[in-house]
């Protein structure tokens, strides 16, 4: 029985990774007629590294530690906010339009397709250009931590290992909740300001909140482990006990915002505006 | 000749008639376009810019906490709780990327139907940043006076009526350099058919600039001098400044002088820019 199930999980796992490949054939298709944007979204991407590690720069002339993170530590926090945008616009760049093209009714081939719908939805626009983002963010953060000397023991890499898988799995999970919102609210603009605004709170070290702003943004809109939990385990500053406790609820969060995308599709009318 | 040129002045006259007809219907219609998803109005136009604010009290709260200084460059924690409130409010009236949809609108070829017209397409787009003025500046007036009113203690007052009055023009032309300066990026549509990437950079470059998240006087010395001279500056850091008393008529009256200049040279980069562009739109669309 048991072996029947992992044979089937085995062939779902192949058809979406098959998935994904087209996707990404189609991706670099797709970028191969627009080569100045392709330049464009590069450089674009680059300024806004530069002006989120600006502000932290200018504001770290004035102190040496921010809520308990060192210049140092900041650094680490910045490199996942980069690999984990840098991931997000590699494959989840669909969100930005989901509101729209569920006003337009644009979702109905996705009722059809026979694999998973937020996979199928979320992941279709693959991002060339992202890539070379991920790299220079990936760059960044393995320079961050060599800073920090957070490679320094052996536990050093699986735990950077570990920690990106958790930023990445927490944006995915993230983005997928935020949009259920415009199933209710259609053309409200809610989720992109829901999306921009916990962004915006993710993206700085969560330490800087009360303790009860920092426990919502991690137990109840979990976007603190979208950043905040990866960096802290990549630092060291969390326990293993504590680092897997939020892994696991970030799964178990991921998993039921799926399944609330897929029962909140059905309300999908192809006419919602 | 004296009837020929009183000829040419009735049609100018007309011809102004009918500009400023078109501009107030468009206006009325951009109006009733933002207000007809209710939910979507109250979040695109009243909390935007909100979560910017209370995301960067918290971070200068722990700043002061973890620094143990009383002020940085003249700042107290409670002078930069009230730039980042300010910068909530005035930021709403400065016009930005999402408000514009020409670069669309030549990628789709829906220019073509305008060329036919006997407008300016150009008036349009100026009914929408009129329209975005008209309602921006009641809903920065309604959050300014609410908050006023909930938390006097911690809300901005103004150095006095004179302050206010400048603090604002240049918060309008201000507004109207972004108008020019999304318009004539848009206009690359017609080379680059994608200018979205245009767009966001020029907005992450002058939300730096502006200080939308930390006041250029925080910011090294060169960086100051540089951007002093930049109009984001003087659309939000400059007249926030003027507003709380930090600068004078001075730096209202230079600040007013650069904003002229860069009004004027995008307002001639984007006639040259529509009507070269133009030469060379198809009209076929994407």
């Amino acid at each position: 029985m048991s072996g029947t199930m992992v044979a089937s999980g085995m062939r779902t796992l192949r058809k979406h990774a098959r998935i994904a490949r087209q996707y990404a054939r189609m991706g670099v298709r797709r970028r191969s007629q627009f080569r100045v944007e392709f330049v464009s979204q590069v450089i674009m991407d680059c300024i806004w590294y530069a002006a989120k590690i600006g502000v932290f720069e200018v504001l770290y002339q004035y102190t040496s530690s921010l809520a308990g993170w060192r210049a140092a530590d900041i650094r680490v926090f910045l490199g996942f906010v980069f690999i984990a945008d840098a991931f997000m616009m590699m494959w989840l760049g669909h969100r930005w339009v989901f509101g729209r093209e569920l006003k337009d009714g644009k979702l109905d081939p996705f009722r059809v397709r026979p694999a998973n719908t937020v996979f199928l939805y979320f992941f279709q626009q693959f991002s060339l250009e992202a890539v070379l983002n991920m790299a220079i963010g990936g760059t960044y953060l393995a320079f961050a931590l060599q800073r920090a000397g957070a490679l320094d023991d052996p536990s050093g890499v699986p735990r950077v290992l570990w920690a990106v898988a958790v930023a990445w799995w927490s944006m995915t999970a993230m983005t997928v909740a935020f949009s259920i919102i415009e199933f209710w609210l259609v053309s409200s603009d809610l989720s992109m300001f829901l999306t921009h605004a916990f962004d915006l709170a993710s993206t700085n070290p969560l330490d800087v909140f009360t303790r009860q702003v920092r426990s919502f943004l991690i137990w109840c809109v979990p976007v603190g482990l979208i950043n905040y939990v990866p960096a802290s385990i990549a630092l060291g500053r969390l326990g293993l006990a504590t680092g897997m406790l939020y892994t696991a609820w970030i799964v178990v969060f991921g998993l039921l915002a799926c399944r609330a995308w897929v029962a909140s599709f059905r309300r999908y009318e192809s006419a919602m505006s | 000749m004296s009837v020929a040129i009183s000829l040419r002045g009735e049609d100018l006259v007309h011809a102004t008639r009918r500009h400023l007809r078109l501009l107030r219907t468009a206006f009325v219609y951009e109006l009733r376009k933002v207000a007809a998803f209710r939910a979507g109005f109250f979040t695109r136009e009243v909390l935007r810019g909100l979560e910017r604010c209370a995301v960067m009290i918290f971070v200068y709260v722990a700043l002061f906490h973890s620094s143990g200084r009383a002020t940085l460059r003249g700042y107290t924690l409670e002078g930069m709780v009230q730039y980042m409130i300010l910068v909530a409010v005035l930021q709403k009236m400065l016009f930005h990327e999402r408000a514009i949809d020409v670069a669309d609108q030549i990628f789709e070829g829906m220019i073509t139907k305008f060329m036919v017209m006997p407008v300016r397409y150009f008036t349009l787009v100026l009914a929408r940043w009129l329209q975005f003025m008209a309602l921006q500046g009641a809903v920065a007036a309604l959050v300014w006076v609410a908050g006023a009113l909930v938390a006097p203690r911690w809300w901005p007052h103004p150095a006095g009526a004179l302050a206010v009055a400048q603090a604002l023009v240049l918060v309008v032309l201000g507004s109207y350099c972004f108008l020019l300066i999304f318009f004539l990026l848009s206009a690359c549509a017609f080379w680059l058919d994608r200018v979205w990437t245009l767009l966001a950079m020029t907005r992450m470059v002058s939300g730096f600039a502006m200080g939308e998240m930390v006041p250029v006087t925080l910011m090294p010395k060169p960086l100051v001098s540089t951007f002093r001279l930049m109009f984001p500056y003087w659309s939000l850091n400059g007249p926030i400044e003027i507003f709380t008393g930090r600068q004078g008529s001075a730096d209202f009256a230079f600040g007013l002088v650069v904003l002229i200049a860069w009004a004027i040279g995008l307002q001639v980069a984007c006639g040259i820019a529509w009507r070269r562009g133009l030469l060379r739109y198809g009209g076929v669309g994407a």
